[in-house]
């Protein structure tokens, strides 16, 4: 076995790019969309004839308030294009104490800034009333100093969570993308099983006293050890190049990758038992790597998700429960009865998609 | 040229495997994206199914009472003590909670039970409920002190919620706090206009006079999110298919099918324009067949013009080109690196990055601007804008200019493979 896994991690350091690629690529995707969702939103907006220019700036400052958006003013006719030729979805019409969102496709932005709006809107339209029925009196100062101390708050804590934490969005991205570039990574990797088979070095080691099961091992430890690389070496420069936050136990997050990858093996070994050649592999790891990134949440957050059927479909994606016990270790400190069911299941699938895939890959051999 | 389409279509038609991951898979795709997400992304249809309890620990009676008594003992002149007295018995401060709690918009939200706090407790531990709203003791009385007398630190509400649940929890979050903000509000501008003798203390949710909303641009169809994804999910996975014939041409190399093309006198550039012409057919298959399954299944398309038709025709052709332009240029980079290494770089990690670049998983004018600009570079998200321009009903001034890029990407690739194709055999 050892011998079989030292050849291809020869193969490796000989070819060492398409690892370091898919390692650049984790990084760049987590940089770009991690920092990108953390931007504001930039809102264009224009006003009619209805106010002024003077009224639309005092406006604009106004809502510039805000957390998530920021607002520029433009003219009607540049605001307008960006939204037929798609380079905003939607812009920001001032009228007459009044605004409208002029949109080309429903999303969630835009409901979400008609409520910002509209709460803006209110407030300041009433205190605007009250401002004109009392002429000479800094009704605004007054306002502020009584907000400070408010009629009403609400005081929110999160049970279980030990200590505050930030939703972070950089997490999601970072273990979502390091787990959907890993999947490529290990499946090419299993894929030199299906290429040794048909070049047949299979055939010639399997003569020479090396058993098949040393050949199966030493391919499967050599895909292990390449993604599992792969995944602690960007964990690793990000917790201590860039400082995310990823919880107290990294040991915890190692041992969860580590099961993750074995359970990706298995699946790769699955996949590699369902083709025929290692082209059709080549062809079937993207679509498989993309569609599960999608149904299990590598891309987006998993609790966004509502749709029974797409719920139902996560649970037969490993990733899902790598992003679920990673999440937890991140966000909420899981301790090991947390950890304990979707490790499970990773491991329970791990072992049936290996049972299944070499099987199959017997049985194709006879 | 004919034979080398002729043979490139009977061994696809062979695979019906491979075929039906090509054609079946994006399907799939298209019915989670469009079904599960659209309606997040829609924004107004969330069903949120969140489960929370209510203990309410404040007695409404006694704080009343209290502050009733407080108001009596106080040393305000006469009419104005009746003017709070009266306001004292009329304001609700647990009827405004329920008020919000029991419309009817909240209900989409979740629905909740009333529990005591130590039901409550155990209900969230054993995952029963997502959040906890609690209404703690002198809820009533900190609330009205505070509105009729300005003394006290006001009311408070306790949100607990259960980290299994960070997203229906933030929203519930945000809803509370934009109720208290609303009370709030309400409450200190009453009281500032009380101060200066203009009206009574009152807490009044009047008519808001704002109109806003949504307005789509007239002479525009705003697209809808089936649209867009079943466009999204075309173009990307028209990709995997021009890889997928890249990587059987390289596999025609390897079992000598090709020397043996050569051998037998014909030129390798027929054979490489068998191949981006194959591409190009299977592309167009793809796209009518993915189109048309989404209409017949979801009426993604139903009910449109013929000129829709039309014009959708045209962006698929000159996408099809295009991909056919892609096959080309990945056969050849097989051929001169002598692997298939190149297809499996380009279909792992190009088209997913080509595919996020073109807007395949979000739109991309929710990205920084510089991503949208590459974005409307790449074929797929040229092929993307075209489409959903046409779709918004938009004249050809406004597409054309995506076609001319499209049509640029395949000249260019067309170019860089007929050039670099090695012309005599290679061993």
């Amino acid at each position: 076995m050892l011998a079989v896994l030292k050849v291809q991690l020869q193969k490796l350091l000989k070819n060492p790019a398409s690892v370091l690629i898919m390692i650049g690529m984790t990084i760049l995707f987590t940089v770009m969309l991690g920092l990108n969702s953390y931007g504001k939103v930039t809102v264009h907006t224009y006003h009619d004839a209805s106010i002024s220019r003077e009224e639309a700036e005092s406006w604009l400052e106004l809502l510039n308030k805000s957390d998530s958006f920021i607002f520029s003013l433009t003219e009607e006719s540049a605001a307008l294009d960006k939204v037929t030729d798609g380079k905003a979805q939607f812009v920001l019409k001032l009228i007459q104490d009044d605004y409208r969102i002029i949109a080309s496709m429903e999303d969630m932005n835009t409901s979400a800034l008609d409520v910002y709006l509209r709460t803006v809107y209110d407030e300041e339209l009433k205190l605007r009333s009250i401002e004109e029925q009392m002429p000479g009196e800094d009704v605004r100062t007054e306002l502020e100093q009584k907000l400070a101390h408010p009629v009403l708050s609400i005081h929110a804590t999160e049970v279980k969570a030990e200590g505050d934490y930030e939703y972070d969005s950089r997490i999601q991205s970072l273990f979502g993308f390091s787990l959907f570039f890993s999947f490529y990574t290990i499946a090419y990797a299993v894929n030199e099983l299906l290429q040794d088979k048909k070049n047949g070095i299979w055939d010639r080691v399997i003569l020479s006293p090396i058993s098949k099961l040393s050949m199966y091992s030493g391919h499967l430890a050599n895909s292990f050890l390449i993604g599992y690389l792969q995944i602690v070496i960007v964990f690793l420069l990000f917790r201590y190049g860039f400082s995310f936050p990823l919880g107290d136990s990294l040991a915890t997050i190692l041992l969860i990758a580590a099961i993750y990858t074995f359970a990706i093996v298995a699946l790769g070994l699955l996949m590699a038992g369902l083709v025929r050649t290692p082209q059709q592999m080549s062809v079937l790891i993207p679509i498989v790597a993309v569609s599960s990134a999608m149904i299990g949440g590598a891309y987006w957050p998993i609790e966004i998700v509502t749709n029974p059927i797409l719920l139902l479909l996560s649970k037969i994606v490993p990733i899902t429960y790598g992003m679920e016990a990673l999440k937890g270790v991140a966000y909420y400190d899981y301790g090991w009865s947390e950890l304990l069911y979707p490790l499970s299941v990773m491991c329970l699938f791990g072992v049936v998609c290996m049972g299944i895939g070499i099987n199959l890959i017997e049985r194709r051999a006879r | 040229m004919g034979n080398f389409i002729k043979k490139d279509i009977l061994i696809l038609v062979r695979d019906r495997k491979e075929l039906a991951i090509l054609i079946l898979m994006p399907f799939i795709l298209i019915a989670i994206l469009g079904f599960a997400l659209g309606n997040i992304i829609n924004g107004d249809s969330v069903t949120l199914d969140l489960n929370f309890a209510l203990v309410v620990e404040d007695d409404e009676a006694s704080g009343r009472s209290k502050v009733l008594e407080e108001i009596d003992q106080s040393q305000l002149p006469g009419e104005v003590k009746a003017q709070l007295l009266q306001a004292a018995a009329e304001i609700q401060p647990q009827a405004m909670l329920r008020g919000v709690i029991d419309s009817e918009k909240f209900r989409q939200l979740g629905s909740y039970q009333e529990l005591t706090l130590e039901e409550g407790k155990r209900a969230i531990e054993q995952d029963e409920a997502a959040v906890l709203l609690i209404v703690p003791e002198d809820y009533t009385y900190n609330m009205l002190r505070k509105m009729l007398l300005d003394s006290g630190d006001g009311a408070r509400l306790l949100v607990e919620s259960s980290s299994k649940y960070p997203l229906s929890s933030g929203i519930f979050q945000d809803v509370m706090e934009s109720f208290s903000r609303t009370v709030s509000y309400e409450t200190a501008l009453g009281q500032i206009s009380a101060s200066k003798g203009q009206m009574a203390v009152e807490w009044q949710t009047t008519e808001s006079p704002v109109h806003g909303g949504v307005e789509f641009i007239p002479s525009f169809d705003p697209i809808r999110s089936i649209q867009y994804y079943t466009f999204g999910m075309a173009v990307m996975f028209i990709m995997y298919a021009a890889t997928s014939i890249a990587s059987r041409a390289y596999n025609e190399k390897e079992n000598v099918a090709f020397d043996r093309i050569v051998i037998a006198g014909t030129n390798p550039l027929a054979y490489l324009a068998g191949k981006a012409i194959s591409a190009a057919m299977l592309v167009f298959l793809q796209l009518v067949v993915l189109f048309g399954m989404s209409t017949l299944c979801f009426g993604t398309f139903a009910g449109k013009s013929l000129e829709f038709w039309l014009a959708l025709l045209l962006v698929m052709a000159v996408l099809a080109i295009c991909m056919g332009g892609l096959a080309a240029l990945l056969t050849t980079l097989n051929f001169r690196a002598e692997n298939y290494r190149s297809t499996q770089i380009f279909g792992g990690l190009f088209v997913t990055l080509l595919s996020f670049l073109g807007g395949s998983f979000f739109p991309t004018s929710a990205m920084s601007e510089a991503i949208s600009y590459l974005g409307g570079w790449t074929p797929n998200g040229a092929a993307l804008n075209a489409f959903v321009q046409i779709t918004q009903g938009a004249g050809m001034e406004r597409y054309l200019d995506f076609i001319v890029r499209l049509l640029f990407l395949s000249g260019s690739m067309f170019i860089v493979s007929f050039w670099l194709f090695p012309r005599r055999r290679m061993f």
